[in-house]
């Protein structure tokens, strides 16, 4: 290694680093401790002088990672374990700098690394980091270029790399409008878990592992501006019709009425859905269309009970319309909606008397009396219930799966169809109020029964009546294990700061995704429908492009080339006296200095030396070092100067 | 083949013109942004698409910014030192620029594998400085005159992804002596300095010089024996310096070839100029008159540089 590349090594250390800050809440904790502690030792070993360990060690470390990465996502392909081995080929590669190539390779290592943080969170404070870490590569390159590093100089050795940043600024955003979005057709890796924990099926504490998660699922915005309160905001996913006392599943059955994708005439909602395994379209109650826009290219399948769904899980950021309306009166088969797994226990038959022979409406009103006044309760962490008279009649503490999945079978029970709905409840209205944000804690199940006056389903939450707050308030008033609230320890006016503060922060990142993530393909071609675009899409795009390439690449040379750099006044009046030389046709080469040239003149024309040399002597004085050029003398050796421009041999 | 190849080499590429390609460096760069565009795609990620397009601006803006660092530089050939065989040999030009900015990382190195370059010359040129000299250090690899080689004035600035070049094609020429290397030892000669008077002397080069008397122990080739032969008198040669010697270097090669001989012949020179010696050399086409010091040295030494023969 050249004694310039080994000023360089610390800095790259730090570089890689600052490059592993983001892994901290990315990555498993495991892979955040490896990777630091490979860049901590390196950065001992170059403190010290101690030996690198041999290639061996190396080798059967990177094998021991490679194999904890595989058992913990049990694939090698896909954005997860793809980004940890590239985090760990990073960090091994630091052991091996001996040429400018490795340093280089470490830097682009960085980028790639980067990559797959972006795979990971799209957020504002990542995008933040990633315009410092591209500055910071940039400088390292920089550096690399002159194979030397200081620290002493670290300011000045970033004004380069920012100028060069701003410089290609423009083709950035040219080239964000005008690449044309395409897909690979990979799509994503198999094997991961479902975002959302919404299934085709509700078992006692499928609903509870989202508790704790504080996930996006989806933000949806009332494009009327009419947001419903949290009492009404039930976003369905999945209808299941098959009951089994606590348990429920959905029949399978063919998806109908596949509606190609198209954009609605004056949508009620627009909702952008994260990534996830799941093929779950999430929308409120009386949702009478359910579509992507034009160009999305992707199909929604309606199901049973009024809910959609994709044909294959969602790769990517998606948004789709809602157009709501009065739902028109149902006349299906109802008979599946009474079936129950097994007969009533006896106990739950002697339950069960008080409610026969009422109709429908009494019914329900007389239930919700019982799960409000019957010392039931709402547990985070319930005890284990093995059927449905050990919830009902000894635990009575459970979760909202355990009172919807109840409560569903007592309706049947009792010869009123019902259902239970898995999906989310409430959402955190942003700190403008723009729109909801929905998370993981969100989840929520509930019931809807058929109403046989109205012929149309209608919703009962026994929830709600057990634990009013958890729906007036939402999901966020549950902070820890236990029934309610945050600590004792935490003034209400902190918990409430804290969570405005994260209101905030999500409007302001949700305007951040809108505005700029929201720039799919669909958006593309209706920007460039717009500007008359909309039938040779691809191939126009693309001469377009290179012609606005073309343009800004030759607006930048022209820029380049007229670029003077700043010169000092004696600079300044050096080169006007050159150029006033030429008129005798006294050429200075390259080779010859001020004196050289004035000896020359001396010889060649006694007089117009002297007019020469009180112009030139001060500049060389200047020059050397010997003085310096007050206002004055400039302004003295610029009237020279100008005699000198009259002056006739 | 060859000739064609390098005529056509000649025409194509011209001085001063700047040529520019990716480098390796540029060639892994490219091929990142590649996967980050396929990354991008297939995940429908507008941050990664960002990420590439701010790669790829960058690309493209290296480009522009590697080529103005070369244009406008121009070259100078200076002069060069002879130099041994398997010596280095010292090529000193002047680099400058016609319009006045910041030019970085300016490399300079010959273009021939022949004339390997040794130590490559970096320069940076300012507004303040527009001019500066510069050394390239090449290894002189044959005996002979030869003719300077084709030197290229390249850059990697900024950021090492683009290589700018530029082909010089200096006249004038290098002068390459022969090692001096050998083991065949050289007497000294007699040479007749001419009148030898008490205090007066000559030397070959016709230079004044001294007598003083002869104390034993001193060697015998200092003896003036002209001066003993008229005056029966011992005195011992006294010039400036030591011991004047002179030698005559003869040209008998005796059976070695005749690369061997030149450097045997070198070697001698060389010897001859280190002990303050007048020393002559014959030639197969020429004598060199007698004479000493580092010019007469310099004159031995070209006309073995020049002087065919098997290499």
């Amino acid at each position: 290694m050249t004694p310039g590349l080994r000023t360089l090594v610390r800095p790259l250390l730090y570089l890689v680093i600052f490059n592993l800050l983001p892994e901290i809440y990315l990555r498993p904790w495991w892979i955040t401790v490896a990777a630091l502690s490979m860049v901590g030792f390196r950065l001992w070993i170059e403190h010290t002088g101690y030996r690198i360990p041999p290639r061996w060690i190396l080798i059967t470390i990177q094998g021991l990672l490679c194999a904890a990465v595989w058992q913990q996502y049990q694939t090698f392909w896909g954005d997860e374990s793809g980004g940890a081995l590239l985090t760990i080929l990073m960090c091994l590669k630091v052991y091996e700098l001996k040429r400018a190539r490795d340093f280089f390779i470490t830097s682009i290592l960085c980028v790639l690394v980067l990559m797959s943080y972006l795979l990971l969170d799209q957020g504002l404070s990542l995008t933040f980091f990633m315009l410092v870490d591209l500055v910071a590569i940039i400088t390292f390159l920089f550096a690399l270029q002159d194979e030397k590093w200081s620290w002493k100089i670290w300011r000045q050795a970033t004004k380069p790399s920012i100028a060069l940043a701003l410089k290609s600024l423009p083709l950035v955003v040219l080239m964000f409008v005008l690449f044309p979005r395409f897909n690979t057709g990979f799509g994503h890796s198999g094997n991961s878990v479902g975002k959302t924990g919404v299934t085709d099926s509700l078992r006692p504490g499928s609903v509870e592992d989202l508790v704790n998660s504080d996930e996006l699922i989806f933000r949806a915005s009332f494009l009327d501006g009419n947001v419903p309160g949290p009492n009404q905001l039930y976003w369905r996913g999945a209808v299941l019709d098959k009951s089994n006392g606590l348990d429920w599943d959905r029949s399978r059955s063919a998806p109908r009425d596949a509606q190609p994708a198209m954009t609605l005439q004056s949508p009620d909602l627009e909702v952008y859905l994260e990534p996830g395994s799941d093929k779950f379209l999430f929308s409120p109650e009386n949702t009478q269309t359910l579509a992507f826009p034009n160009a999305s290219g992707l199909r929604v399948n309606s199901r049973d009970g009024k809910v959609y769904e994709l044909a294959d899980s969602l790769q990517t950021r998606e948004r789709y319309y809602i157009k709501r309306g009065t739902p028109a009166p149902e006349d299906e088969d109802l008979s599946r909606f009474l079936q129950t797994g097994e007969k009533p226990s006896p106990e739950l038959e002697k339950f069960l008397k008080k409610y026969q022979g009422k109709p429908t409406s009494e019914v329900i009103q007389s239930l919700q009396e019982t799960f409000r006044g019957g010392d039931y309760h709402y547990s985070l962490k319930p005890p284990h219930s093995a059927n449905l008279d050990e919830f009902m009649f000894k635990n009575k503490t459970g979760f909202c799966e355990h009172f919807a999945g109840a409560m569903g079978t007592i309706l049947r029970d009792l010869n009123i169809p019902a259902r239970v709905v898995v999906g989310f409840q409430g959402g955190t209205p942003s700190y403008f109020e723009n729109y909801i944000s929905v998370r993981g804690h969100d989840a929520h199940a509930w019931v809807e029964y058929f109403d046989s006056n109205a012929k149309r389903w209608r919703r009962v939450d026994p929830t709600a009546e057990v634990e009013p707050l958890r729906v007036s308030q939402g999901s966020n008033s549950y902070f820890e294990e236990g029934r309610n609230l945050m600590p004792s320890w935490m003034p209400a006016g902190w918990f409430r700061t804290y969570l405005k503060s994260r209101a905030f922060m999500d409007e302001v990142e949700a305007n951040w995704t809108g505005f700029l993530l929201r720039f799919d393909l669909a958006r593309q071609k209706e920007l460039l429908a717009k500007l008359g675009m909309e039938e040779v899409l691809f191939r126009a795009l693309g001469v377009f492009l290179l012609l606005s390439v073309g343009l800004i690449l030759a607006v930048l040379y022209f820029f380049e080339a007229q670029r003077k750099e700043p010169l000092s006044p004696d600079e300044k009046i050096y080169r006007q006296l050159l150029n006033v030389l030429k008129k005798w046709n006294i050429h200075k080469t390259p080779q010859e200095g001020p004196l050289t040239l004035m000896a020359k003149i001396r010889a060649m024309n006694a007089s117009l030396a002297e007019q020469v040399e009180p112009i030139l002597a001060p500049l060389v004085r200047v020059r050397y070092g010997q003085g310096i050029l007050s206002h004055t003398n400039v302004n003295e050796l610029r009237k020279r100067l100008r005699l000198l421009r009259k002056f006739k041999i | 083949m060859k000739t064609f190849t390098k005529n056509l080499r000649h025409k194509m590429v011209r001085e001063n013109r700047v040529y520019i390609m990716p480098s390796g460096s540029g060639a892994v760069f490219f091929l990142s942004i590649v996967v980050l565009v396929l990354a991008a795609a297939t995940y429908n990620n507008n941050l990664i698409f960002i990420l590439a397009f701010f790669l790829s601006a960058l690309f493209v803006v290296t480009m522009l910014q590697t080529n103005f660092n070369l244009k406008s530089v121009r070259l100078q050939f200076l002069s060069v030192d002879d130099a041994f065989e398997g010596d280095k040999l010292t090529l000193l030009f002047q680099v400058y620029q016609k319009r006045f900015g910041f030019k970085r990382s300016l490399r300079l190195r010959t273009s021939s594998k022949q004339w390997a370059t040794v130590e490559e010359g970096r320069e940076e040129l300012t507004p303040r400085e527009p001019t500066k000299p510069v050394r390239l250090t090449v290894k002189a690899w044959k005996r002979g005159v030869h003719p300077l080689p084709t030197i290229i004035l390249e850059t990697y600035y900024p950021l090492g992804l683009f290589r700018a070049w530029k082909v010089f094609r200096p006249q004038g020429e290098m002068i390459v002596y022969p090692q001096p290397a050998g083991r065949r030892v050289l007497e000294p000669s007699n040479h007749d300095f001419g009148e030898e008077e008490l205090g007066l002397c000559t030397s070959p080069e016709g230079d004044f010089g001294e007598l003083k008397p002869y104390q034993p122990g001193e060697s015998y080739h200092q003896i003036a024996w002209k001066h003993y032969a008229r005056t029966g008198n011992l005195y011992s040669k006294v010039h400036w310096g030591e011991e004047h010697k002179f030698y005559r270097i003869p040209w008998d090669p005796r059976g070695a070839t005749t690369e061997i001989y030149l450097r045997q012949m070198s070697q001698w020179v060389k010897l001859a100029m280190e002990e303050n010696a007048s020393f002559e050399m014959e030639l197969p086409h020429r004598k060199i008159e007698a004479g000493n010091g580092t010019d007469q040295a310099k004159t031995c030494w070209r006309e073995l540089a020049l002087l065919k023969g098997a290499a």
